[in-house]
């Protein structure tokens, strides 16, 4: 149940499968040059550093939501959005340097969650995991660890590779027996990262827009160029008319319905989806910018045939999510009950 | 648009930018104002600070607004992206009138 999967993400352990991303490995004397002309954001990394970035398409559109990683002289590259075909041929240049290892091909990517996930990993792989930074890289027994998340809680990639990926998984259910952890799907995965505000390259990202539009510019470099860089910074400096906003309402809002408010049309509905945590639908509104704020209730939406449903913009994440109260040195999932942590909502 | 709302949008920009120039100028983000999108993760993934910006960021903020914070966890929900610093600001400047106008009636009553 949903509901359930949901709940062992917020409050305990959970485990999924991973194969919707995408994994290369990019060597070679050009490798850092066909990178940095490829995504989005300054490759300032140490080895083992990862960075949440872009792939842009030409015209400064969103195509993929990325991870990269250095990994001594190699970068890693995870990527939601596109296939591992597409994947590697966007990297694979005939006239560079560069190997583009498909790890698809040799690895399955497992994924980790939940605000005790640092406590049952350290339990599987050693302590050393506790003190790990957040977008860190680790290699484990033929394993590489990726820490990161995607859900506001504790989060953990791991490639594993396809003939150890049963035996893997058995000891990880094992050891997670006393972690009550649930193996949960892509959909509870994505309604918690929707809570959480990650951009979803599968959703949102299929729409066409940009980072101006999805609030993204974080993940941009205006001082370099590469693909989509020219098309972005013009976008710029013509000015957005458009952003997205996060909004709550009790009700389902119909994808594409408009916004209004005194009657003229403001915005439209792009993603609309019901947290069993908060009880509410929690939403993704493109709105004009002199109205694109948090904290205003008098907006309505209006769809064809249906009564006027009101919404709440807000800040997001909708979730006070436990990992940020959850501390190595002082809390255990054992005994967790004995622990005053906020409300989630 | 109709007055109470051109107000209310009005004050949350001006948070907001006062915010923005905060990270700007205080905690040397480089980056533009606009490139500061309001829901900009402030630690970590986002625009990068750390635990020790987290104090100037407070300070910044306390002295910007003539606001005390609560120093506990309850404003760790808060410390989280520009809006959600801008939900902290505008909630205590809300709480902080009220005070002023409990005190003014107290006076006259």
């Amino acid at each position: 149940m949903l509901a359930d999967e949901i709940k062992a993400i917020r409050t305990a352990t959970a485990i999924s499968e991973a194969n919707h991303v995408a994994a290369v490995r990019l060597s070679g004397e050009d490798a850092f040059d066909v990178l940095d002309k490829t995504c989005s954001c300054d490759l300032y990394l140490q080895d083992a550093q990862m960075r949440f970035a872009l792939l842009l398409t030409d015209d400064g559109r969103t195509l993929a939501d990325i991870y990269v990683c250095r990994d001594d002289e190699d970068y890693l590259v995870l990527a939601e959005g596109v296939s591992r075909q597409t994947l590697v041929d966007i990297f694979r240049r005939s006239d560079k340097r560069i190997e583009v290892r498909d790890l698809g091909e040799e690895f399955d990517l497992l994924s980790l969650h939940g605000p005790f996930s640092w406590e049952f990993l350290a339990e599987f792989a050693g302590p050393d995991v506790i003190g790990l930074p957040y977008l860190s890289l680790f290699h484990l027994d033929g394993m590489a660890c990726f820490r990161g998340g995607k859900t506001g809680e504790y989060g953990y990639d791991l490639l594993v590779p396809k003939g150890e990926r049963q035996s893997v998984r058995d000891k990880l259910f094992e050891v997670g027996a006393a972690f009550d952890l649930k193996e949960v799907s892509l959909e509870a995965v994505d309604l918690c990262s929707f809570e959480n505000w990650f951009f979803n390259a599968r959703k949102e990202g299929q729409l066409g827009f940009g980072p101006l539009e999805l609030g993204l510019q974080w993940r941009v470099s205006y001082g370099k160029e590469y693909v989509g860089s020219a098309a972005l910074a013009a976008h710029r400096k013509e000015g957005v008319k458009q952003r997205a906003v996060s909004a709550l309402s009790r009700s389902l809002l119909p994808a594409a319905s408009v916004f209004t408010k005194q009657g003229q049309t403001i915005g439209r509905v792009l993603r609309s989806e019901h947290s069993p945590t908060i009880d509410a639908y929690v939403n993704m509104v493109l709105l004009d910018c002199q109205y694109a704020y948090s904290g205003i209730d008098s907006y309505v939406v209006k769809a064809d045939g249906a009564p006027e449903i009101q919404i709440m913009t807000v800040s997001p994440p909708v979730i006070n999510n436990r990992s940020l109260y959850v501390n190595a040195q002082k809390h255990s999932y054992a005994t967790r009950e004995t622990h005053a942590f906020p409300a989630l909502v | 648009m109709d007055p109470e709302l051109a107000a209310k949008i009005e004050r949350r920009e001006d948070i907001l930018q006062r915010i923005r120039k905060i990270l700007i100028e205080r905690l040397q983000v480089r980056r533009d104002s606009d490139e500061l999108d309001a829901d900009t993760p402030l630690f970590g993934a986002g625009i990068g600070l750390d635990s020790v910006d987290s104090v100037e960021l407070v300070v910044s903020i306390e002295t910007e607004f003539a606001l005390k914070l609560k120093h506990d966890n309850s404003g760790r929900r808060f410390m989280r992206t520009i809006n959600t610093m801008a939900d902290m600001v505008s909630h205590l400047l809300d709480e902080k009138q009220q005070k002023v106008q409990a005190g003014g009636a107290d006076a006259r009553g």
